[in-house]
């Protein structure tokens, strides 16, 4: 059963994976075939698109084997226009198309396709409504932007429509007629103007360095991100924890380690080794602290330490008998001064009592 | 061997008297700087120079013109310029019309006490006629060689905030130097006390404390204080940490290119023994290391461009090395 059930999933699974190859396979024969069936002399307006008429054209084919577009310079479609009223004659209304740039644009370059009315007279006289967008080839709407100004090297009105495209894949580009109505204000007389459709070819894409310098800017913007996350870290790292005062039960048993120590030590001084004696005398002292304080008190001088205790408010007694001890020490040790048996004596005892002193 | 030490203990506690008069002397004229005028002091006993890097306004002058004074030595300033040349330093030879012959004219470094100002500023030429001169403790004028008069002791200030237009000293130079001081700020008491000392009208005179004869002797009584084995140890591995911290666990050796030089190891040891010597002391401690090690491996420390971009200088890691060693 489950068997079955296995190899029906394989096979739906085998005939879905198909479903999806073949009319990836076909797109662009079926492109061709849709580029065939269209009549290009007649290409279909945005009513019939949106009557589904032309909805083969979606993956936005190039049209086969182009026509030459009937213009007299590159980018640029004259308008024909017709009038409705004698009246409008005295406007001298005239109708064009640009490219902006007008030639050598890439594909997936930004360009404006310009479509202008213009009349002699006063912006006020004539009313034009706002195109239908044209039927685009190989090229993506991104907007339009509809504006009115006066030409003043001329005089004259013009009521402007610009088309903000991109070009999409390096080829033949296409952009349909463009059909407008007008009408004068007072309502004499209207027209409509009709510019020709526009063919050019979109050469190979151009690398595009605005999207380049904000990758390159966002990466970076990451790596710093980063950076800071790792020395924040680090930073953290390498802060000395602050130094936890001992349990009180380690404490003691570190002291009971030291008076174990203590007790044993005399036996340097009977085999006379006083040096010895005073060199286990320092460390243990440092211990004594070090148990309460912390092992940083070994890299201390007797100075340093003195200061340390003296900051860190430690018992003033247990303080001055504790530099009583590592002064004899050092004077010992580094002063080579050699200590009477009562000396050696008497630091033992001074030991011994800082050991029973409250702390 | 318990009485050799004491002899010197002795010894020193005798010679070092003017150590306090010296300081109370300075101190009538120089408010605060107790760090500076004791360092020039190390530098006098054990015959090294110094290297300052303050921002001007300091009386970094003023101290040295003052020590001169309680000294009783000679003191020159030089200021050095792009446009000094050796011979305004050490002096050269002067055509006498009279006899026709040539005479030599000794330049400003025939002195005790020499402040080289802002010694970057020298080109390369100048600045080695000088640091030959401390070196050699002689001057070769023409075909003559003349000796320096002892004490002889530059202080040389370096600006560290104008580095336009300067020729900063190689680091094989700067090893010369004995000592690198950081000179700061005085506190606001100090500060208040200068503004007390200078509105009061004409400075105070100073007495000279002791003869430069003098202290050539306490040269040799410092030379004989005690060191022992322990502290010499010590000394070893402050130096070999700053060549291998590792070996120290000190987590240090990325940032460190070059570590002291085995001058840093004798400096270290001679200017603690003049350190003990101020304090009136015939044995060295660790204390004494520690007061002067920083002096003494700043500058000989040379960081690596990793410590550049980490903001760590020669300070730190010197300083994190006499944290991380164990003191004897």
């Amino acid at each position: 059963m489950v068997k079955i059930a296995a190899r029906n999933l394989l096979a739906v699974l085998l005939v879905c994976c198909l479903a999806g190859l073949v009319p990836a396979q076909n797109t662009s024969e079926k492109v061709k075939t849709n580029i065939k069936a269209l009549d290009m002399e007649n290409p279909p307006t945005k009513v019939d698109v949106l009557a589904g008429k032309s909805l083969a054209l979606k993956p936005t084919p190039t049209p086969e084997e182009p026509e030459p577009a009937e213009i007299s310079k590159p980018g640029h479609s004259e308008a024909t226009i017709k009038l409705s009223h004698p009246g409008l004659e005295s406007f001298a209304i005239r109708g064009e198309g640009f490219l902006v740039p007008a030639e050598s644009i890439h594909a997936g370059q930004s360009f404006k396709y310009v479509v202008q009315i213009s009349w002699e007279g006063k912006l006020g006289d004539i009313e034009v409504d706002e195109p239908d967008p044209p039927l685009l080839t190989n090229i993506r709407l991104l907007k339009v932007v509809p504006s009115n100004k006066v030409s003043p090297e001329n005089k004259r009105a013009i009521a402007e429509f610009a088309y903000h495209l991109k070009g999409l894949d390096k080829g033949k580009a296409y952009i349909g007629m463009v059909d407008a109505k007008y009408r004068m204000k007072d309502g004499n007389g209207n027209g409509s103007f009709r510019l020709k459709e526009l063919r050019f070819d979109l050469m190979a894409s151009q690398l595009n360095w605005g999207k380049i310098i904000l990758t390159a800017l966002a990466a970076a913007g990451c790596l710093a991100a980063l950076a800071v996350i790792y020395f924040g870290i680090r930073i953290i790292m390498r802060r000395k924890p602050p130094i936890q005062p001992a349990a009180s039960d380690e404490i003691s048993s570190a002291h009971e380690r030291i008076r174990g120590e203590l007790a044993s030590m005399r036996l340097f001084l009977i085999d006379g080794e006083v040096r010895s004696f005073y060199d286990k005398m320092t460390k243990l002292a440092k211990g004594f602290i070090a148990a309460t304080e912390g092992n940083e008190v070994f890299k201390m001088s007797t100075d340093e330490m003195l200061a340390y205790l003296t900051d860190k408010n430690y018992n003033p007694e247990n303080r001055d008998r504790i530099f009583q001890i590592l002064e004899l020490c050092d004077r010992v040790k580094f002063a080579g001064h050699m200590p009477t048996q009562s000396e050696s004596d008497q630091i033992i005892k001074e030991f011994e009592t800082l050991l029973k002193a409250p702390h | 061997m318990d009485a050799e030490i004491a002899a010197i203990n002795e010894k020193v506690k005798e010679e070092s008297r003017f150590v306090d008069q010296l300081t109370a002397e300075v101190g009538k004229v120089i408010v605060g700087q107790r760090y500076m005028i004791e360092r020039l002091m190390i530098a006098l006993l054990t015959n090294g120079h110094i290297l300052i890097e303050g921002v001007p306004g300091l009386a970094k002058t003023l101290a040295v013109k003052t020590l001169a004074k309680a000294i009783d030595a000679r003191f020159q300033r030089i200021q050095f310029t792009p446009d000094l040349l050796p011979a305004d330093l050490i002096g050269t030879m002067i055509y006498n019309q009279k006899d026709g012959t040539f005479y030599p004219k000794k330049g400003p470094i025939f002195s005790n006490l020499i402040l080289a100002d802002e010694i970057n500023r020298a080109p390369a030429k100048v600045q080695s006629a000088l640091l030959e001169a401390m070196q050699e403790h002689q001057v070769t004028i023409s075909d003559t060689t003349y000796l320096l008069e002892e004490p002889f002791l530059v202080l040389a200030t370096q600006n560290p905030i104008e580095q336009e237009g300067t020729y900063p000293l190689p680091e094989a130079q700067i090893d010369r130097f004995m000592l690198k001081l950081s000179i700061t700020y005085p506190n606001k008491k100090e500060e208040r006390d200068i503004l007390d000392r200078m509105a009061g009208g004409a400075p105070k005179e100073l007495a000279a404390v002791i003869h430069p004869k003098q202290i050539l002797a306490a040269r040799e009584t410092v030379n004989q204080i005690y060191m022992d084995e322990k502290i010499k140890n010590y000394i070893i591995d402050l130096v070999f940490a700053t060549r291998n911290p590792e070996a120290y666990k000190i987590q240090a050796g990325k940032y460190i290119a070059y570590g002291a030089s085995p001058r840093a190891t004798i400096y270290l040891a001679q200017a603690s023994r003049a350190y003990a010597f101020l304090r009136h002391r015939g044995h060295v401690t660790p204390d004494d290391v520690k007061a002067v090690g920083l002096d003494i491996l700043r500058h000989r420390v040379i960081i690596t461009y990793e410590a550049e971009a980490e903001e760590i200088t020669s300070e730190d890691i010197v300083r994190k090395i006499f944290d991380e060693v164990e003191v004897p």
